[in-house]
């Protein structure tokens, strides 16, 4: 609870907007309610938050979700221009040393494959960068989620390491590697450069 | 020669006529998450294995799926 005496980061604490969707800070009572409305039915959406797909009460989404309090951890409701319908969630949590670990989930499948996460990451990790609190960005990803993997190659991280056999992965009942990957602030302003 | 598989993998994977062999992530509108997916999926039934985690994330362009058909 280090961060409670921080005043609220409102540079963080904002609403971004890309070309389809507007990005809204979410209280850690709106993000509960986003989660448990619409990923605890969905067993695989529910197993990638909670780790057991048939353990998905909202008491442990609620232990396990990222908790956003506007100084340390944010998480952004993706809502399309014109509409109140959430269609996932980007989460941002600021680390020592100057480094932003992210985590998305889009749980409306009808935007699956759609570009949502490239655009709107690309959106964060801009805003994250304009902060002098941010000169790294990181990610995790399991290592056969290729969608995933796609976007961070798309947006330019670097594969920096591997946790190989780290975790166990109930979709393939066998353990799973993680992916980790990373961007620094300067590879970003010269990727937007070329 | 596996540069020629590469090619016509990526494009059935993608469902486009043909492709170069610099094409990739940046070029082919296409290639999206899905479309990787589909690419990979491709070339592990093309090796009959599956790939490390380096291999998946080392695919980026027809010739990265040109060197992993050749590993």
């Amino acid at each position: 609870m280090s961060w409670i005496n921080k005043p609220r980061d409102l540079h963080f604490d904002q609403a971004l907007q890309t070309d389809r969707f507007e990005l809204r800070p979410l209280s850690l009572w709106q993000a509960w309610r986003l989660g448990a409305n619409n990923w605890l039915d969905d067993p695989e959406l529910a197993s990638a938050i909670t780790a057991a797909p048939l353990r998905r009460s909202q008491w442990r989404l609620f232990r396990l979700m990222a908790k956003p309090n506007g100084r340390t951890r944010f998480t952004y409701g993706i809502f399309p221009h014109g509409s109140d319908h959430a269609i996932g969630v980007e989460s941002v949590q600021l680390r020592n040393y100057r480094t932003a670990h992210l985590a998305v989930l889009i749980h409306d499948r009808d935007w699956w494959g759609k570009g949502v996460v490239v655009e709107v990451r690309g959106r964060v990790i801009s805003h994250l960068f304009e902060s002098d609190r941010v000169g790294r960005i990181q990610g995790q990803v399991e290592g056969r989620n290729f969608a995933s993997i796609f976007n961070y190659r798309k947006l330019g991280f670097d594969h920096v390491g591997t946790f190989h056999q780290c975790i166990w992965s109930t979709a393939e009942g066998a353990p799973a590697d993680h992916l980790l990957f990373e961007m620094m602030e300067d590879n970003w302003h010269k990727r937007g450069a070329a | 020669m596996s540069v020629d598989a590469a090619q016509a993998l990526v494009a059935g994977a993608l469902g486009r006529d043909g492709v170069a062999p610099t094409d990739g992530i940046a070029t082919l509108a296409e290639w999206d998450s899905l479309g990787h997916m589909h690419i990979v999926l491709a070339i592990e039934a093309a090796r009959g294995q599956q790939l490390s985690p380096e291999q998946i994330v080392s695919i980026g362009t027809v010739s990265d799926v040109a060197a992993c058909l050749d590993e």
